[in-house]
């Protein structure tokens, strides 16, 4: 079985036992909890937050992103073998724990405190051009800033009008009235900063003619609040002392930070901690619980469940009960994937389209084979296979990561030792053509040593077009065949005898019809097979139609699926045309250097070009052709052969369990 | 000989003309909506990228046809010799390659970019989106295929 079986149960207890029970189920993450209710008015036990005081998690997480930028990074190896997560074991766990929560708050507040420090600074240094521009403005004012230049007789107005209205605005004025004084102060390029002088009795005038110049009034004390009584002069050598003031002050927060960023390792293995203890809390509400008891229902791993059932035997006398529950007739459980080692490597390409139902088989092991030959074939370059399988190998054996990550690599590896051996079929080395590396050249048929097939000379296009297109009907035939198991295994007898076997016996008579005498059967035969086929299909395939007129004619509608599956058959060109694209892709590039070396005027520079050229150009041709590899051999997969027998749709069994956000913890 | 390298040489422009346009127009429609998700959700950057990608492949399925015309018409060596027949071949090539390119590119962009924009509310859909905007590419293999048939036999 490729998927994991899984029971039904119910646990039922005294509370006093909950909080060990949860904790050893959170440790081995052997079951779902099922849906969470909030039926009860009592409580299992007491939020476990306060093990750390007012520390939560996001404040943690504050700390966490707030150090981010300060951090130096250690051991940039290590961090990079690790995928950046700190691994470590539970012992060494619940030590860091012990010594740093205790301390968590001192480290905790101090990052908010800075935080707060240099938000401020930050803020106002930005503020400060602003005013230091207007105090520039402001030069020709002889006079310090204050709220109102009015006097007993007089009304002042400072502000600032567009550069290109000033000379009207100041004939303007001068026609008004000879009692205006107008003085500019200053001038940058957009605007003029004026002062207007004027009589009380003619000032309502001054200021409609103010208005039609756009002439824009500036609230001195708004704009320059603290420097009332400062003339403009000493406005500005006290706002680049402040400047150099917070620079020095930010620069002090920022050492701070990053004196505090030592303590980054200890936080996130506590906001690891603290997420645990917030999963756990959160499993309440999954909780039946009256005064004394609790209880609730749950998914396990039924291989689990023997070894868990004897566990609580033990460990609390009979005072927590595990029980085994029926499925109730219409309940899907949830799906969780469960194949060996190798096969183990393909289950996200089934993941990433979905998770088989309740009665559908595991795919992945069926998908794994067809998955990396065609990847093989549409990589097929010696060169980036082992590029590939070099970098995933290094990883794997280097590299300290999770075990899904693992997986994944060895995913890599395998793809990368497929893409060598269609690399080795199609005679695929960086790109390389037989004339520009004779030394690796079988001088008996002109091919790479080691070359199978020349793709793109003579009749090797068409063996390699006739080669995917076989792939793929062995593909299709091997999905309509699960299909027809499928069916019997739910007793759907008609639509594997009627539906399915029919359609496959007609699609091999139409190919043997194709392949003629080639394999042996006669055309009159296979004609004949064909015949069989059809009529077949037309009684068939109206079955479904009540009335009995509509039954032929939909029997003949339905022969029309033929296209479909001829569209199906077709759509494995692609392997052809990616595993031509990467080899010709390549040589363009390797091309492309070899002109532009020659062009250039001399050889050490041509070899420099050179090298550039070619690492830049297969980089991108390796990145392409690995992009399209992967999500067209899965496409063949999702449309072509999960179309013919898989529906998928189970929700994915999420474990109650820890979380890995920031720690790899390995036992032993 | 001299209409004849004309028809290649069109034949060969075409084809990476037309598909690399239509690789660029889709590129910049997935891209100008994946800039917007993942601005908001940065951790969705690896995904957007792979979907904004998808569209590329039609330029280089255009490339490798303009490669194989000029590789097999002699410019890329040097001695240009190209017969009446192999000329018209090159030709229908460009026009199959460069108009199956343009519009899948095309509108793979499109696809790609509404499965873009629905990411951040069902990242776990991420394999279906890919899936769905990889169907508008089957014809441009479609056109590939006979651009190589053409080409190479």
């Amino acid at each position: 079985m490729s998927k994991v079986a899984l029971q039904k149960i119910r646990v039922t207890g005294f509370k006093r036992h909950y909080k060990i029970l949860m904790q050893e189920l959170h440790q081995s993450g052997i079951l779902q909890l099922s849906e969470a209710h909030n039926l009860s008015q009592y409580t299992v036990s007491k939020s476990h937050d306060d093990y750390y005081g007012s520390v939560n998690v996001a404040r943690t997480e504050f700390a966490l992103s707030f150090l981010a930028p300060y951090q130096t990074v250690t051991s940039k190896l290590d961090n990079f073998l690790s995928g950046g997560k700190i691994v470590l074991n539970n012992a060494q766990l619940s030590e860091r724990i012990k010594i740093f929560a205790p301390e968590a708050e001192k480290v905790i507040s101090a990052c908010e405190k800075l935080e707060d420090q240099l938000v401020r600074a930050r803020n106002e240094k930005a503020s400060l051009p602003k005013k230091l521009e207007l105090a520039k403005n402001l030069k020709g004012l002889h006079s310090t800033v204050q709220a109102n230049f009015n006097t007993e007789t007089t009304t002042t107005w400072i502000g600032k009008i567009p550069l290109s209205e000033k000379s009207e605005l100041m004939g303007a004025l001068a026609a008004e009235s000879n009692l205006i004084d107008l003085s500019v102060l200053g001038e940058n390029r957009l605007h003029a900063y004026v002062r207007v002088t004027t009589l009380k009795s003619i000032a309502p005038a001054v200021n409609t003619k103010l208005q039609l110049f756009d002439f824009e009034a500036i609230d001195l004390m708004n704009e320059l609040e603290a420097f009332d009584g400062y003339t403009p002069s000493q406005i500005k050598a006290e706002l680049t002392k402040l400047e150099k003031d917070l620079e020095m002050q930010i620069a002090t927060a920022e050492m701070e930070a990053k004196a505090l960023s030592v303590h980054m390792r200890d936080l996130k293995i506590l906001a690891e901690h603290q997420a645990w203890q917030n999963s756990k809390n959160e499993a309440q509400a999954h909780m039946f619980v009256s005064e004394k008891t609790f209880s609730f229902e749950a998914w396990v791993i039924t291989d689990a469940l023997d070894d868990f059932s004897a566990w609580v035997k033990n460990a609390f006398v009979g005072e927590v009960v595990v029980d085994s529950m029926a499925l109730e007739k219409d309940e899907l459980p949830p799906t969780k994937l469960g194949n060996n080692f190798v096969v183990k490597s393909f289950e996200p390409i089934t993941e990433m389209y979905g998770l088989p139902r309740k009665l559908e088989m595991d795919p992945t092991i069926w998908l794994a084979p067809f998955f990396l030959i065609f990847f093989g074939l549409c990589l097929s370059d010696v060169g980036y296979g082992a590029l590939l399988a070099l970098v995933a190998a290094f990883f794997l054996v280097f590299g300290k990561l999770s075990r899904g990550a693992n997986s994944s690599l060895r995913l890599l590896l395998y793809c990368g030792i497929a893409a060598i051996v269609g690399g080795v079929l199609l005679g695929g080395y960086f790109g390389l053509t037989t004339s520009q590396f004779p030394a690796m050249v079988d001088p008996d048929t002109g091919r790479f040593y080691g070359q199978i097939l020349t793709p793109t000379e003579g009749t090797g296009p068409i063996t390699f077009l006739i080669l995917s297109l076989a792939l793929g009907a062995i593909h299709l035939l091997f999905g309509m065949l699960l299909a027809f198991v499928q069916q019997i295994k739910s007793k759907d007898y008609s639509g594997a005898f009627l539906d399915t076997a029919m359609w496959v016996f007609m699609l091999v008579a139409i190919g043997l019809y194709a392949l003629g005498e080639s394999v042996g059967v006669s055309k009159v035969m296979a004609t004949n097979l064909c015949i069989a086929g059809a009529i077949g299909l037309v009684i068939t395939q109206g079955r479904s139609q009540k009335n009995w007129l509509l039954k032929p004619l939909f029997g003949i509608l339905g022969l029309y699926n033929i296209t479909a599956y001829l569209s199906d058959l077709l759509s494995y060109s692609r392997i052809m045309a990616l595993g031509l694209a990467t080899g010709v892709v390549g040589f363009a590039m390797n091309l492309t250097a070899v002109i532009f070396s020659e062009m250039m005027p001399h050889p050490v520079l041509g070899i420099l070009i050179a090298v550039i050229i070619v690492l830049f150009g297969h980089s991108l041709n390796f990145g392409l052709s690995l992009l399209g590899a992967f999500i067209h051999s899965g496409r063949l997969q999702f449309i072509e052969f999960f179309g013919k027998f898989y529906e998928s749709g189970a929700e994915r069994f999420t474990p109650f369990a820890r979380a890995a956000k920031y720690l790899t913890v390995q036992d032993k | 000989m001299e209409y004849a390298v004309m028809m290649s040489v069109i034949g060969a422009g075409l084809s990476i003309g037309l598909a690399g346009a239509g690789s660029s127009i889709g590129i910049g429609t997935a891209g100008t909506k994946g800039a917007g998700v993942f601005g908001e959700n940065p951790n969705l950057f690896g995904k957007v990228l792979l979907m904004m990608l998808l569209p590329g492949s039609q330029g280089i399925y255009g490339l490798l046809i303009a490669i194989l015309i000029l590789n097999n018409m002699g410019a890329l060596t040097g001695e240009i010799s190209v017969t009446a027949i192999d000329g018209m071949k090159y030709f229908g090539a460009g026009i199959a390659m460069g108009l199956t390119g343009l519009f899948s590119g095309w509108f793979q962009g499109k696809v790609a970019a509404a499965g873009i924009a629905m990411l951040p509310r069902a990242e776990e859909l991420s394999g279906k989106f890919i899936t769905q905007a990889v169907v508008v590419e089957t014809y441009a293999i479609f056109g590939l295929l006979i651009a190589v048939l053409l080409v190479l036999l």
